[in-house]
């Protein structure tokens, strides 16, 4: 995404928090955001000068290569007024990246205090947190770290790279609500999105920062019913309607509600029941406000 | 006051368009307006007490969940 294209998403955002008195919080991930450092570097700055309560961004940890270069890029980025940096740490990424690396750079952010989170992908063939924790050695000692344990869900490359035995699967059908429509995921073709889960298909898409304005996209995911659904009801709302239609869904072999979520909307039938479930639920809600007089 | 026609014209339209729906459970008077259609006090204050209530049941729903999640970003 161009640096102009940034700052234009930024001067959207801050102009209307301001209108809303409210605060915006920005992620920058990839990919890997750290590739692009200056660019990176430029637009923590400017979101900061334009009153970004919080920022952070994702990392693998490459840049930690070099202990004094880490230490000088988490300087920066840290006077530029970046919060926290959120490490992938797991059998994935080490397959690419020493752990040494990731080390020297969690070091440098832990030397500026700077807030930060780990997040491991895992199946069951690769290692679980504890034992990728147990090889941070002492880093984490006396240090408030948020880390996150995330089952890989079989989408994209995974789908095809992992055995069918080696996925961690929660119990059931996941029941939880999701956060659909809370924030804003832009893609650098503009296309946007109400999540950042697994799911993104055309459902979810609520329009294209290129052409429309960010106020008007955070209207549509406040707005768009499947958005409230997901945030109210969660993907498991759909799962009776496909089961109506003939196309019971499994009842378990799930990872999380993601993982759902994008089985119900990749589903071959998604086309017939999806609108129909969402319909139905529409009419509910308008028979729920305007009941008594119709 | 509005009838029972421009009251369903409201709920057909309040299906068709989302955003129409969300700016109708928030602000009833306005939205109705923006059909030309006048509502009466008690209709408002029926309205509102009743999209108050559907919105509350959905928070509930959800708001275990995503606090649980926010406290933890």
């Amino acid at each position: 995404m161009p640096l102009p294209e940034v700052f234009h998403y930024i001067d959207q955002m801050a102009q209307l928090v301001a209108q809303n008195r409210e605060q915006y919080t920005i992620s920058f991930s990839g990919g890997e955001a750290f590739i692009r450092f200056p660019d990176l570097l430029e637009a923590v700055r400017y979101a900061k000068k334009n009153g970004a309560y919080h920022l952070s961004c994702m990392t693998n940890g490459f840049w930690g290569e070099d202990p004094v270069l880490a230490q000088e890029w988490a300087n920066e980025l840290n006077a530029a007024g970046l919060n926290l940096i959120g490490f992938s740490i797991d059998d994935f990424h080490q397959q690419f990246i020493p752990l040494d690396s990731v080390r020297n750079a969690f070091q440098a952010c832990r030397n500026l205090g700077m807030e930060v989170t780990i997040k491991s992908v895992v199946t069951m063939k690769t290692r679980r947190l504890p034992a990728i924790l147990g090889e941070l050695g002492d880093l984490l000692l006396n240090y408030n770290v948020v880390v996150q344990e995330i089952a890989c869900i079989p989408e994209g490359r995974a789908s095809h790279t992992i055995g069918s035995d080696e996925w961690l699967y929660q119990k059931g059908i996941p029941e939880e609500p999701c956060m659909a429509g809370i924030m804003l995921v832009i893609f650098p073709d503009g296309s946007t999105f109400p999540c950042c889960g697994t799911g993104w298909n055309r459902w979810l898409i609520l329009g294209n920062a290129h052409l429309e304005p960010i106020a008007e996209l955070f209207q549509k995911a406040e707005s768009k019913s499947l958005c409230v659904l997901l945030r109210e009801k969660g993907p498991k709302y759909f799962v009776s309607f496909f089961q109506q239609a003939g196309h019971p869904l499994p009842s378990e072999g799930y990872a999380n509600s993601c993982h759902l979520c994008g089985m119900i909307l990749n589903h071959p039938q998604a086309n017939s029941v999806v609108p129909q479930a969402i319909l139905e639920w529409k009419i509910r809600r308008v028979q729920s406000v305007l009941g008594n007089f119709l | 006051m509005a009838s029972k026609e421009e009251l369903k014209k409201i709920a057909v339209k309040s299906v068709e368009d989302d955003k129409f729906r969300d700016a109708f459970e928030k602000d009833p008077i306005k939205a109705a307006a923006s059909m030309g259609i006048t509502l009466t006090e008690a209709q408002v204050k029926d309205i509102k007490a009743h999209a108050s209530k559907v919105q509350a049941a959905g928070i509930r729903e959800s708001k275990g969940f995503i606090s649980s999640v926010l406290s933890s970003s």
